[in-house]
């Protein structure tokens, strides 16, 4: 059959077609565990389907031939039994199988002429009407060959037949031809209760096979499933790299991970630092315009404008660029020792205010992230505070479930309610922001952003400003 | 009033040097953090202005050097990255105050007014010596109500000596804190200075707010009457 009629063929079977649509319907899965154990739950039946099929179909041959080898033996002990008596044939009765004389026994034996002409037939099946027809042959095999054959119709039989010459004592050659007929279903049965442990014992071998597989594929991907949980610990900060120990196929991913990221954090760092280069060898000759221009008498007040412009700008996408880059690991540090920091900082920067600062920070507060970034945060937070109060500032820190909460609040004049939102909003550009406000507070929020922090502008205890900020734990 | 400043941008060293020469600051510039470090051992500051983006030496060295060394003059830092890190690292080291590039000069020279005034241990921008007020964030000064017009140099010298009042302060340190490195040291020039500003804050002799210690130098007489802490 050409292969283009069998494509036809199996384009137009319905069940071929139904089958493809089911699996094209079927989502691809998504674990290699499933994946593994899809494929083996399709081979595996299979497989076992044609091992049963190869033995059942051995099975069987080799009981046919047992069967001929027995009629065999049937026959040729008929033969020795086998007397002529006056043209008349007589087989010795107590010779050949005793199923022979029993009668139904399933066994039965007739010798006849080739003509068709019975001459002699067993005693079990003389009360058989249907054996008689089966018996005796109207096409018997040729002198000196046998024929065996399994009989479907119209009972299910195996006939062995043979034809021999018959020589008389007067010298003279009759052929004969001997049958021997065995109903079937003895054999059949025997072969149902092969089938049946058979099947019962690959069936079984099946699910010890599959349930081995899985239990292996759960061993076999172990390691695997380290490795996720590894990397899951990596990007929550649990741990800075790779542990060095895995098996050996994964032993040069975990390095490569491992190199890639120390690369990453030294990129990083040279980013950040280029980054600062950048700005520092923008800003000085800004610096060097701004006092030129204030130094020439000319009208130069577009010239400032632009300057500060430049200023703001170069300002802003620097901080941004380095505040929100990508892929960063997000690695544990202390809180307080960065507020102490600052403090350090602004008590020095406001000496003349020397603003009071009321602390309430857990020693072990924990804080996950870039420490520049929070420092960054906190530090426009804090130096507004600074700005803003009279005397007092208070800086809390507490957890809740999935939040670090970090709470700064001054006793100034605070924030009017309808300025809230304006300073909060997102994605603003740093030219739309007043003088005097700075870029402080958008990088704040872009570095918020970039950690999906939360930051809420609110009135304090304290009379002043409340600035209430949710970092992820 | 002595300032040591390091920035290695030319252009820049040079502009700011030359407001600060104009403010009655005596400048030595360095461009790098290894010339700032010898000038430190070399002389005498009340001052110093340092950009953290320095070559050889970077400035947080150079400032933790200078307090390595129990230097105690005021430091304002420079800086061009903005960021709180670099902010809180330059004061950490050692600075008293920061300025994010680019600046305005008036913002560079009122936090150096500022950082003098506490160095000599002011709380207050407004010094008052009995009759004398200074009022150091207008850079004014009135005796008895009555404005005292000075030159930015005849302010920081009496600015110097009021920071050292009591003290007796030797025409040798005056001259060193008072002039660039390359002035002709001629201890008369000091004498007929000193006589010129004794007119201006004293023109009828009753205040006699600076003396002359025969033989050592000047001494500044009034006691601060508000806030010397």
């Amino acid at each position: 059959m050409p292969i283009e009629r069998v494509t036809q063929l199996l384009k137009n079977n319905s069940w071929f077609v139904r089958a493809r649509e089911l699996a094209q319907k079927l989502p691809a899965p998504n674990s290699i565990t499933r994946r593994l154990l899809l494929a083996s739950v399709i081979v595996l039946p299979l497989y076992l389907a044609s091992i049963g099929w190869f033995l059942s179909r051995s099975f069987e041959a080799s009981q046919l031939a047992a069967a001929l080898e027995r009629y065999r033996v049937q026959f040729y002990s008929l033969l020795g039994a086998v007397e002529f008596d006056n043209e008349e044939i007589k087989v010795n009765a107590h010779t050949g199988d005793p199923r022979l004389r029993q009668l139904n026994s399933g066994l039965y034996a007739a010798i006849q002429h080739p003509q068709g002409e019975v001459l002699w037939q067993s005693p079990s099946s003389e009360a058989v009407e249907l054996t008689r027809e089966l018996l005796a042959s109207d096409d018997p095999p040729l002198a000196g060959q046998e024929r065996f054959e399994v009989i479907s119709r119209p009972a299910p039989f195996l006939r062995f037949q043979y034809q021999t010459m018959w020589e008389t004592e007067d010298g003279e050659d009759i052929p004969l031809v001997f049958t021997v007929l065995e109903d079937q279903s003895a054999l059949r049965t025997e072969l149902r209760a092969f089938m049946r442990q058979l099947w019962l014992g690959l069936g079984s071998a099946a699910l010890l096979l599959t349930i081995a597989q899985a239990v292996i594929l759960r061993w076999g991907l172990q390691p695997l499933r380290k490795l996720a949980h590894d990397l899951s610990d990596l990007e929550q900060g649990r741990r800075a790299e790779l542990p060095e120990r895995y098996p050996e196929e994964l032993q040069p991913l975990a390095a490569n991970l491992n190199q890639l990221l120390d690369r990453e954090q030294k990129q990083r760092e040279r980013y950040r630092n280029t980054l600062g280069d950048l700005a520092h060898s923008l800003k000085t000759p800004l610096a060097v315009l701004r006092q030129q221009s204030t130094v020439t008498t000319t009208d130069n007040a577009l010239l400032n404008e632009q300057i500060a412009r430049m200023d703001q700008l170069i300002g802003y996408q620097l901080q941004r660029a380095v505040a929100s880059s990508p892929h960063r690991l997000r690695q544990k540090f202390l809180l307080r020792p960065l507020i102490d920091k600052l403090i350090a900082t602004f008590t020095k920067v406001y000496f003349d205010k020397q603003p009071q600062f009321r602390i309430a920070i857990d020693p072990t507060c924990e804080c996950r992230g870039d420490e520049a970034d929070l420092l960054e945060v906190l530090g426009n937070l804090l130096d507004n505070a600074c700005k803003a109060c009279r005397q007092h500032i208070a800086i809390s820190a507490n957890y809740s479930e999935r939040w670090l909460l970090i709470v700064i609040e001054d006793d100034g004049a605070g924030i009017p309610e309808h300025l809230r939102a304006g300073i909060l909003q997102r994605g603003q550009r740093a030219d739309t922001y007043q003088p005097g406000q700075g870029i402080g507070l958008a990088v704040v929020i872009d570095i918020l952003d970039s950690y999906a922090a939360e930051l809420d502008i609110g009135s304090g205890a304290l009379g002043g400003a409340r600035f209430s900020m949710r970092w992820p734990r | 009033m002595r300032l040591l400043l390091v920035e290695d941008e030319a252009p820049l060293r040079e502009q700011l040097a030359q407001h600060l020469q104009h403010n009655g600051y005596a400048v030595d510039s360095a461009a790098d953090g290894r010339e700032a470090l010898y000038l430190v051992g070399e002389f005498s500051y009340d001052l110093a202005v340092i950009d953290l983006g320095l070559p050889i030496v970077d400035g947080i060295t150079v400032i933790r050097k200078i307090r390595e060394q129990q230097k105690r003059f005021p430091i304002l830092v420079l800086t061009a990255r903005g960021r709180w890190q670099d902010k809180v690292e330059g004061l950490e080291a050692g600075g008293d105050d920061y300025v994010v590039k680019p600046f305005h000069i008036e913002e560079v020279l009122a936090r150096l007014n500022a950082l003098l005034r506490r160095s000599g241990g002011f709380a207050s921008p407004l010094l008052q010596f009995d009759k004398l007020i200074i009022d150091t964030a207008k850079q004014e000064v009135r005796v008895d109500d009555r404005a005292i017009e000075l030159t930015a140099f005849e302010y920081k010298a009496l600015l110097y000596l009021t920071h050292r009042h009591g003290q007796v302060i030797s025409k040798t340190e005056l001259t060193e804190h008072l002039y660039d490195q390359d002035f002709d040291r001629d201890s008369n020039v000091i004498e007929v200075f000193i006589g010129r500003l004794r007119k201006k804050l004293d023109p009828d002799h009753t205040l006699n707010p600076i003396n002359t210690v025969r033989g050592r130098g000047y001494r500044f007489e009034l006691k601060s009457s508000a806030d010397a802490d």
